[in-house]
């Protein structure tokens, strides 16, 4: 019989996608970033003061200056482009590259380790790294239904990064025309990039800022494929590594598929839909881990309070559980070892054997959910966390206020920039230590 | 340390003697003893004395034992393992089946005579796990007739495992929410003679009868000699036709007699082996030494002797095999058929008990015996003894026939009180990943014209065996695993054999009655205790409930209600998914009149940072969600 469980699991595989898809969005936010500010630059300027910032008076210059300047830009903005696609590509494959070799080591690492040392309180272990991943699940899961706000804030992020690039780079082209490039240099380092101008002797942030475009993909891809494999290796503790590749490669190829989708079109409808759906599961999986985590740690105790005897090996029925703490037994369909049953437990987190821990859990951790999540919609409507005192929540109603400003001037191309508002939005980001790339820009 | 112990050796009973009665004033009561040499501890001696002693009479001679408790708390009782107790029922000696528990202080008077039994048998406690205490020892009834074998020499010796425990306490953690797989007990070491380091000094070129009798409580030995073949001419005090082997198998209870002829050559002792069936036991953590090494010593100048190995067990004697000298032909068909199938399972306390069929052995309020004597005509009516006593009423004289289909996968010895009864099949072992065989009465084996016969036979894992007897010794019979474990764990039946006849030809003794009086036990009634209307079993003891198999009410109240969070848990997520709003950062500062701290803006002099927020009017804060919806669609237009 072909046994599903020993060759897919869908805690592997929506692991996989998540992450996949967190870099996909930052690879496609990139592409689509550079070609939209670099490619577009000709035909309307508009396009560049939506990439870059610029003064509103400049937009005039611009429109009277002649068709040999714009064709010089044009092409210069062409090279660039393709250098710093080539940069993205790079660092992206560059970051994947190395995180299947540290992968490849720490799952193998994981799995001669597990035989040794886990024997004895093997449910404490299966315990610790169920409810460890469904907390990250449910972390990370929350970023899913906020791909839109993701892609706003790796857009704002990189319109800054890539203006201080941008700046960099036409400085040190030779073919540079002066008065363009000194336009640019002029505001960008009066505004943005005031810290870069300070530090220009130093030659490691030079460095990192020059090829921010290879860095920032590196560094994603190599995070989001070093969080998978922590988590795949926590779950290969629950099902066989045989079921690892054929998760992964799904993973990986519905992530990419969204990542071009998402290249490809803005907002839309269907994407979101699968989005919703796709948290739901990943949530449902979370929930299953919680309480599954739980009941693992109830399970030990039982088990050691038996003088080390494990009768959930045994299967169901009287005998295997402990009935002092069991809210509902079925003497069959165990999701630990009978066939289909696993999935149905794996996804949705079914057990033949609930205890009261494992109830509770799973109830609370969806209370959990909801709150938080009718917390953060309250919050998106009305600015702020309902019951928590507004004192606690200054530095992230401040923190939101500053992303607005700063999307607002970096996207908003019809109104006009406001020059102190700009100035503030500059004063507040100087403060900021991950202004240069040289720091991870986690969303 | 090595201490040499000499067996008592008695010469066989030669000629003819008159019946003798034997008077025995027992008293039993606690001392230390270590008897396996590692460890002290309190034991249930006779007279203070352990081990309790071997005791030797002949056939038609008559036994007055006066048994006192001496033992504090505890209660006690006797059972001569293996005798008929023809016309003396309430002597058979079993807790509230054939007698009352004798208490503290009481004394007892066992009077039974020896009609026709010859051979070797043992004596025990009935009483709850306590002949693992030590309350046990040899009886041996030498045969008036001539033996259809001959021997120089009669030698008895007792075999036994040893706890370091007292049985309170390992019945304690054994009958236990936390032992829900009912793994027994494992016992320390093996005891021979209730002792250590024997030695039994043989004459050269003799032949001796050797009684191995098994007072185990748990684990089955193998036994053997080194070098030496024994001859089995009698098991459980039925002559048997001679077979020669190297090796026997005995379990709890069974005895083996054979003979052995000593060799010519006295330069070599050679060693007595006992090794315990490591397959019985669920770990070997506690247990000291699985096997035990004696000296069979034709010279004491060669010392003691290292033990002995074996390759295998293969050459194992089946005592199946064996065919009794009497030749008694098959009893043809049976008239009575108790089929009954062994199931180890949990109750809903989460303690794992011992089940035939669905039942499993709770004492009654009232002994089965007391019941037989007060209940009339009833008597016949096996409703009176109780539904959870299992009690089946036998008639005058039918055959019955019993198959255990053992569902469990380990050995079980059962025993039957009062009776030898015929063996006609033992089904072989069924491996623990295939399911039981039960018998099926149109295939089965072929069976022997002259069954073995015996009081205690063992049924292999995951099968059956089939036994038939003659109802024809009316009284009140247990039937049961001799594994005192499962016994405690309720592995019993209760079969009432010929009740009028009981009425009409026994009665109950003062002594009995006494004993009943004493431990505050009804001296009538059904098994309920009930005298008015012995068929009202309002009140008796029954087993605990069984564990719902299924969802129970709070089950379905629990799935319902995970699903339900489950459920709300993924509208939540989708109203979050769907609900996005753009341009709300405005609203913090509209709604709240919340100033973004410039540096000249700076009114919180506290404070450097420029991420102070300061909220004017927290009053505009609470109870504005309508108004805060509306601004937001109107903050998107901005």
């Amino acid at each position: 019989m072909f046994a599903l469980e020993n060759y897919f699991s869908a805690q592997a595989f929506f692991i996989i996608l998540r992450e996949t898809l967190e870099s996909a969005i930052i690879v496609s936010v990139l592409l689509a970033f550079l070609k939209q500010s670099l490619l577009s630059y000709n035909h309307q300027t508009v396009d560049h003061n939506g990439g870059n910032v610029q003064a509103p008076s400049r937009a005039d210059v611009n429109e009277d200056q002649d068709e040999d300047e714009v064709a010089l830009r044009y092409e210069l903005n062409e090279t660039l482009y393709k250098k710093l696609r080539l940069q993205v590509w790079l660092g992206s494959f560059a970051g994947l590259f190395l995180c299947l070799m540290i992968g490849g080591l720490f799952i193998v690492a994981f799995y001669l380790f597990e035989t040794d040392l886990w024997s004895l309180t093997e449910h404490y272990w299966e315990g610790a790294f169920s409810v460890f991943a469904s907390v990250v699940i449910s972390v990370l899961g929350l970023a899913m239904l906020r791909l839109n706000k993701l892609r706003d804030k790796w857009t704002i992020k990189l319109s800054k990064l890539l203006l201080a690039n941008h700046t960099t780079i036409s400085n040190s082209l030779e073919n540079s025309p002066e008065n363009m490039g000194n336009t640019n240099t002029t505001i960008t380092n009066n505004s943005f990039n005031n810290p870069i101008k300070e530090n220009k002797s130093n030659n490691f942030i030079n460095f990192t800022e020059k090829y921010s475009m290879f860095f920032l993909p590196f560094i994603t891809t190599l995070r989001e494929g070093l969080e998978a494999v922590v988590f795949i290796g926590g779950i290969g503790i629950n099902s066989p590594l045989s079921s690892i590749p054929l998760s992964l490669i799904l993973g990986v190829l519905f992530g990419v598929a969204i990542g071009i989708f998402l290249y490809k079109s803005g907002d839309s409808m269907p994407l979101k839909i699968f989005l919703i759906l796709s948290t739901c599961f990943l949530y449902l999986v979370a929930a299953g881990l919680f309480s599954k985590g739980i009941w693992q740690f109830e399970l030990q105790h039982y088990i050691n309070l038996c003088n080390g005897q494990d009768m959930s090996e045994v299967g169901s029925g009287p005998g295997s559980y402990d009935v002092t703490n069991s809210i509902w037994h079925v003497n069959c369909c165990n999701g630990e070892i009978d066939g289909g049953w696993m999935l149905f437990s794996a996804i949705l987190g079914w057990t033949n054997s609930a205890t009261y821990g494992s109830f509770f859990g799973y109830i609370a951790y969806w209370i959990c959910v909801i709150v938080v999540l009718k917390g953060l919609l309250y919050e998106e409507r009305n600015g702020i966390l309902p019951f928590i005192p507004i004192k606690w929540q200054k530095k992230r109603m401040g923190k939101r206020l500053n992303f607005m400003r700063l999307a607002q001037k970096v996207s908003d191309s019809n109104s006009p920039l406001n020059l102190s508002n700009l100035n503030q939005t500059i004063n507040i980001n100087n403060d900021r230590p991950s202004l240069d790339s040289s720091t991870p820009l986690i969303p | 340390m090595l201490f040499k112990r000499l067996l008592t050796v008695l010469g066989a009973a030669v000629g003819f003697a008159a019946a003798e009665t034997h008077t025995l004033y027992w008293n039993a009561t606690w001392a230390d003893a270590n008897p396996d040499g590692y460890f002290e501890r309190p034991v249930v001696s006779c007279n203070g004395t352990f081990p309790w002693p071997q005791v030797h009479i002949n056939k038609g001679d008559t036994v007055l034992l006066y048994l006192t408790n001496g033992l504090g708390d505890h209660n006690t009782t006797v059972h001569f393992h293996g005798i008929f107790q023809h016309n003396s029922n309430e002597m058979d000696g079993p807790e509230m089946v054939n007698q009352c528990p004798i208490p503290d202080g009481e004394t007892m008077l066992y009077n039974f005579t020896i009609t026709d039994q010859a051979g070797a048998y043992w004596y025990h406690s009935h009483t709850r796990g306590q002949y693992a205490d030590g309350f046990r020892g040899a009886f041996i009834i030498h045969d008036t007739d001539e033996e259809p074998f001959t021997y120089d020499e009669e030698v008895s010796v007792t075999i036994a495992e040893w706890y370091h425990d007292l049985s309170d306490p390992l019945i304690a953690t054994f009958l236990n929410l936390y032992n829900p797989t009912g793994a027994e007990p494992i016992p320390q070491t093996l005891l021979f003679n209730d002792s250590y380091n024997c030695t039994w000094d043989v004459q050269p070129n003799t032949t001796y009868k050797l009684n191995i009798i098994s007072t185990g409580f748990f684990v089955s030995q193998y036994f053997w000699i080194e070098d030496h073949n024994m001859t089995v001419v009698q098991i459980d005090g039925i002559n048997v036709t001679p077979n020669t082997t190297d090796l026997l198998y005995i379990t709890a209870a069974q005895r083996y007699t054979v003979l052995i002829t000593t060799k010519d050559d006295t330069s070599q002792n050679y060693a007595i082996m006992q090794k315990m069936d490591e397959d019985m036991l669920d770990n070997e953590d506690t247990v000291i030494s699985l096997n035990n090494t004696s000296t069979m010593s034709y010279d004491s100048s060669n010392g003691a002797v290292e033990q002995s190995y074996i390759d295998s067990y293969d050459s194992m004697m089946d005592d199946f095999y064996l065919e009794p000298v009497d030749a008694i032909e098959i009893y043809d068909d049976y008239d009575y058929l108790i089929t009954i199938d062994v199931i180890m399972t949990n109750l809903d306390n989460g303690i794992n008990y011992a089940f035939f069929n669905n039942i499993t052995y709770t004492s009654p309020k009232v002994p089965t015996l007391t019941t037989v004597f007060t209940a009339g005509e009833e008597a016949t009516n096996q409703i009176v003894y109780g539904t959870n006593t299992h009690a089946y009423v036998l008639q005058k004289d039918e055959i019955v026939q019993i198959v255990v289909n053992n569902q469990d996968t380990g050995k079980h010895p059962f025993h039957l009180h009062g009776h030898v009864f015929q063996v006609l099949e033992r089904h072989e072992s069924i491996s623990d990943d295939d399911s039981p065989v039960g018998y099926n009465e149109s295939d089965h084996a072929e069976w022997p014209q002259y069954p073995m016969r015996r009081d205690t036979f063992y049924v292999k894992p995951q099968s059956y065996f089939v036994i038939r007897f003659k109802a024809d010794n009316p009284g009140v019979w247990f039937f049961h695993c001799h594994i005192e474990w499962h016994l405690i764990q309720g592995l019993a039946i209760t079969l009432i054999e010929d009740p009028l006849s009981i009425q009409a030809n026994q009665s109950l003794s003062d002594s009995y009655l006494s004993a009943c009086e004493a431990a505050g036990v009804p001296t009538a009634g059904n098994a309920a205790g009930n005298t008015e209307d012995y068929l009202d079993l309002t009140g008796q003891n029954v087993q605990c409930k069984d564990l719902p198999a299924g969802f129970t009410a709070r089950g379905i109240v629990a799935l319902v209600f995970s699903c339900i969070t489950g459920i709300v848990g993924c509208v939540v997520i989708g109203i979050y998914g769907m609900a996005e709003v753009h341009g709300i950062e405005k609203l913090v500062v509209e709604d709240l009149n919340v100033s973004v701290n410039d540096n000249d803006d700076n009114e919180d002099t506290g404070s450097q940072s420029v991420y102070d927020v300061e909220v004017a009017h927290t009053g505009d804060v609470d109870g504005e969600t309508g108004s805060a919806s509306g601004n937001s669609s109107s903050a998107r237009k901005v």
